[in-house]
């Protein structure tokens, strides 16, 4: 732990968490109000309505609570996580493009390559460095899992080898 | 009434060989399919329906219920381990399951759920033995304003299930709600599909929850090595497992509430295994000593949400034997197996072959004993697990996820909402928003719309109709007096933590 780096400035309110609540309130009102105004009749809007209306408060209430809890806790010291305990949003969010990018993909590679590719890719987003390693797992899993979808269980999934 | 002639007669029944040679295979498949996050119970059911046309109708019933039966607790597996539920009846096993598999304990936590399953499952039929003819007159008289009310009462078990928060708990429990009204209303609205023909049916529930529970986790998990980190704790213990076992039955009041609450939930049509185990669960949390340690590794937790998963099967099955009315996908597909040998259930199905119902009742209760060993070689096996690292398991997951979401809705909507929840769970829960109120939300909304509007169009408006329904307001009063206390003391009990927490000068 290099305790002679400039320490991080703090935010003074938590960014993600408040553009994350709005975002949440503003998906709900929108829902509410595009549901009324194209409502046939009460039964249409009768739960969504007021449910939103609960729900934006609840948010707003989220946002303030989150601001005192913010301004109450004092800044953390760089703190070295325990071993094995490591949180990493950036590689959290590398795999969800990974998965993102695998269930777009499908429509043109199929299951069993897009599967096979993303199996592979997965490995290397996860720090494996050894080529043959990723694609061989990637092998022993893709084939396994169509060949039971499609032959045992006779799910239609759209290929393009196997 | 018990016809004790009947029952004679269905033990003869039952001395058919080939009755019994079809329940280890269907209690393992149920095992399987109930253990992979992406099947589901009605899956294997409905893929091996086909192979119950050729068997006489006992064996076929049997063998459909042995599935059934192993499905309940195949789904507690992955929740345990990973916090995954398998299905949607193992939600609240993770909540305590998987806290349990971080500390070492996954052995005493598989053991746990494993007992609770098979007594609850017993408990279940026993009850459907007992109780069959007068369970079946009092779910006819159930309408759309009692079914509101037990749609209220599953809602506010969100508040139960959030511990930080009680605005995020109800934000979240919202968002479920709402997206549970995506599709097509009863008026013939369509409603959030933003004009595409997909979401017409609505959002599908399954995916969102693999997405909620499985992907956003797994997100979480990258990076790490594995599930359990000490080393030495990473092995399966048969004697822990027995442990958990024996452990289970030393909780003799925990195990009878969940079982007989998850049998009165499984008789009425719609609700089912989903909402028994959060029910229990809540349950059992109210009425604890120590009600925060739920949600840490609380066995307690496991064994209320088992209990009552499995209980529930009991249940329904007195709603597809005395009324022919399916209580979920499961008895659906039971049904299309009656239609098969033509069988149709109904109160005269009951009067007229009272020997076979309990032939059926009798059977399932051996199958039970039969899911104590099957499922105990089978949690021994899986929960090898833990051994396997994380950067491995989660890719595998992932995809049998994936491919397990379009098998369920046969086109990419189950693959994209699986990803696109499990972004938004990622978020929530690193934002502190508990996803399984998201969940209860999703699970029950739509049935808390549908007995909302044909509340209303039955009763016009008019909220007097329900001065008229005694049960209804029975079960109101219910309602109010299981949820208010606890939420006023939950409420007294922050304000008082709150106090003592802020700094003098503030």
């Amino acid at each position: 732990m290099d305790r002679t780096a400039t320490p991080t400035r703090r935010p003074a309110w938590p960014v993600g968490a408040v553009v994350f609540t709005l975002a949440v309130a503003g998906a709900f009102a929108w829902y509410a109000v595009d549901v009324s105004l194209k409502a046939r009749g009460p039964t249409d809007w009768m739960m969504i309505v007021p449910a939103a209306a609960i729900g934006i408060i609840a948010l707003l209430v989220c946002i303030v609570e989150d601001v005192r809890a913010h301004r109450a806790v004092p800044a953390p010291d760089d703190e070295v996580p325990a071993a094995g305990d490591e949180t990493h949003p950036l590689r959290s969010i590398a795999f969800m493009a990974l998965l993102a990018a695998y269930v777009a993909a499908i429509p043109w590679t199929g299951f069993d390559v897009g599967t096979f590719l993303f199996l592979a890719a997965a490995l290397v987003v996860q720090g494996e460095r050894s080529w043959w390693r990723c694609l061989l797992f990637a092998a022993l899993v893709t084939v396994p899992v169509v060949y039971v979808f499609v032959h045992l269980l006779q799910v239609r999934l759209a290929t393009l080898i196997l | 009434m018990i016809d004790f002639a009947a029952t004679l007669s269905a033990v003869q029944l039952l001395n058919d060989p080939m009755a019994w040679l079809v329940v280890p295979p269907g209690l393992l498949i149920g095992l399987i399919f109930g253990a992979i996050p992406g099947l589901s119970i009605s899956i294997a059911m409905a893929v091996f329906l086909p192979v119950t046309l050729y068997m006489d109708f006992l064996p076929a019933i049997l063998f459909l219920t042995a599935i059934f039966t192993g499905g309940g607790f195949g789904g507690a597996i992955p929740a345990i381990l990973m916090g995954i539920p398998g299905t949607s009846s193992a939600v609240s096993t993770a909540f305590d399951g998987y806290p349990m598999s971080v500390q070492g304990r996954h052995s005493e936590a598989l053991g746990l759920g494993l007992m609770a399953s098979v007594v609850g499952t017993l408990i279940g039929y026993v009850a459907l033995f007992l109780a069959v003819d007068t369970v079946a007159d009092l779910v006819l008289s159930l309408g759309p304003t009692e079914m509101l009310v037990v749609a209220l009462w599953g809602l506010t078990l969100i508040a139960v299930l959030n511990t930080a928060s009680v605005a995020k708990g109800v934000a979240a429990g919202i968002l479920g709600l709402l997206v549970s009204t995506i599709g097509y209303s009863d008026a013939g609205q369509m409603r959030g599909t933003f004009g595409s023909m997909y979401l017409l049916d609505g959002v599908p529930e399954i995916a969102v929850l693999i997405g909620l529970f499985a992907a956003s986790e797994l997100f979480n998990l990258v990076g790490r090595d594995y599930i359990v980190r000490d080393e030495a704790l990473r092995v399966v213990r048969l004697r822990a497992i027995l442990g958990g076992m024996a452990a289970t039955v030393r909780r003799p009041v925990g195990l009878l509430r969940g079982a007989l609450l998850g049998t009165a939930i499984g008789t009425v049509p719609g609700v089912g295994a989903s909402v028994a185990n959060l029910a229990s669960y809540a349950v059992a949390k109210r009425r604890a000593a120590d009600p925060d340690s739920f949600g840490k590794g609380n066995p307690d937790g496991v064994v209320a949400s088992e209990s009552a998963n499995s209980s529930s099967e009991g249940g329904s099955m007195v709603t597809l034997l005395a009324l022919g009315l399916p209580g979920g996908a499961g008895t659906a597909v039971l049904l299309g197996a009656f239609a098969m040998h033509n069988v149709t259930g109904g109160p005269r199905f009951i009067t007229e072959n009272k020997d076979i119902v309990y032939a059926l009742i009798f059977g399932n209760m051996i199958q039970a004993v039969g899911l104590l060993f099957v499922g105990a070689a089978f949690v021994f096996a899986a929960g090898a697990i833990v051994k396997v690292p994380l950067r491995l398991l989660s890719p595998v997951v992932m995809v049998l996820s994936v491919v397990g979401a379009y098998a369920i809705t046969g086109n990419m909507v189950g693959p994209v909402t699986v990803v696109a929840s499990g972004i938004v769970g990622w978020f929530m829960r690193r934002y502190g928003f508990p996803v399984a109120a998201t969940v209860v939300g999703l699970l029950v909304g739509g049935m808390a719309e549908g007995e909302l509007v044909r509340s209303y169009q039955i009763s016009g408006g008019d909220i007097s109709f329900v001065t008229g329904r005694p049960i209804t307001l029975v079960l109101i009063a219910l309602l109010v007096a299981s949820t208010l206390p606890r939420l006023i003391e939950t409420l007294r009990r922050r304000r008082k933590s709150a106090a003592s927490s802020s700094p003098a000068d503030a």
